[in-house]
């Protein structure tokens, strides 16, 4: 039962030491593309990617008792999305702004903040004051939001 | 900095994709079923690696009962991840080993902070972090893509907004 716990303390941990040394920001990636051309950080999230997939299709291969289920989604579920989101609704058109609002809304304020919330988490254990308030906001955000989507009722 | 250890990038992101893609099938070891629910349903999928999900179970986790109107993954009233307390433990240690931590401010803390709320809210909505929607790209998952498009038309709105300013300004 504390499997999961520590092997998410330990994936945590390389991250966050990988990530230090080559100052990854995976919103980073696309404003360095957009301004200066520059594909670095990019390099970085592509990476991620293709491991991210051959470590799904290496479970897939595996089976029990540590497959992946319902892998490759679309395949089974077309395009409904993955769970996670905090809006109720669940039709397409819904679960589309949900995309497109979420999207947005995150690529901004990361671009003007100036990176993604990993690597401002990575910023704040550097000692970066700025990084430790933004840590703070995205803490108290998380029960604050959810307060309004309920009042709201969507 | 230290030149000790080397990493590029894609070597980077390509060991932490592939163990955040392995941390899900840990769900699986769970021996126990949960009030009915075999154990290896209760975590969403590609939940391996998530800024937003796991820094929400853990907060409700602890706060259970003040913040009960919190839907998290039904995994953490198991047990939470703790991926964020690793991460700030392997950023640390690194920043430390490559003597490059130091206390210094970049941008206003008070806007830090809102700018925290607001990618927060944001990443509620979308349900996913800037990587947990990279990993449920992986998983093929069609809106995620979507996600990504509209997470990289909103880097390039503030990338031209701050261009204008500092041009103007």
């Amino acid at each position: 039962m504390y499997a999961f716990a520590i092997a998410t303390l330990i994936v945590g941990f390389i991250a966050g030491f990988l990530f230090q040394r080559t100052g990854q920001c995976f919103m980073g990636a696309y404003r360095d593309l957009y301004l200066f051309k520059d594909t670095h950080l990019l390099k970085g999230v592509a990476g991620f990617f293709i491991g991210a997939l051959v470590g799904y299709i290496i479970l897939m291969l595996i089976a029990d008792p540590f497959t992946v289920i319902n892998f490759p989604w679309a395949l089974f579920n077309g395009l409904a999305a993955i769970p996670g989101s905090i809006v109720k609704a669940k039709d397409l058109i819904s679960v589309l702004i949900v995309g497109i609002v979420g999207g947005f809304g995150i690529g901004f304020f990361s671009v003007a903040m100036g990176g993604c919330p990993m690597r401002n988490h990575v910023m704040a254990a550097e000692g970066n004051l700025s990084s430790v308030a933004y840590v703070i906001g995205f803490w108290v955000g998380i029960p604050i939001i959810y307060l309004i989507i309920n009042a709201l009722g969507i | 900095m230290s030149q000790k250890i080397r990493v590029k990038t894609w070597q980077a992101g390509l060991i932490v994709g592939i163990l955040s893609a392995l941390a899900q099938s840990v769900y699986n070891l769970m021996p126990k079923s949960v009030e009915g629910v075999a154990a290896y349903k209760l975590a969403p999928v590609a939940y391996g690696f998530c800024m937003f999900c796991h820094v929400r179970d853990i907060v409700n986790i602890f706060m259970r009962n003040v913040f009960s109107f919190m839907t998290p993954a039904p995994i953490s009233a198991v047990i939470p991840a703790l991926t964020i307390v690793g991460l700030l433990l392997g950023a640390y240690f690194s920043a430390i080993s490559t003597k490059s931590f130091n206390v210094r401010k970049t941008v206003n803390p008070v806007l830090a902070f809102i700018y925290g709320l607001l990618v927060a809210s944001f990443a509620a909505i979308l349900g996913a972090c800037p990587i947990r929607i990279v990993l449920r790209a992986a998983y093929i998952d069609v809106i995620a893509f979507v996600g990504i498009a509209a997470m990289i038309v909103g880097a390039i709105v503030a990338s031209e907004l701050l261009l204008k300013r500092a041009g103007g300004g």
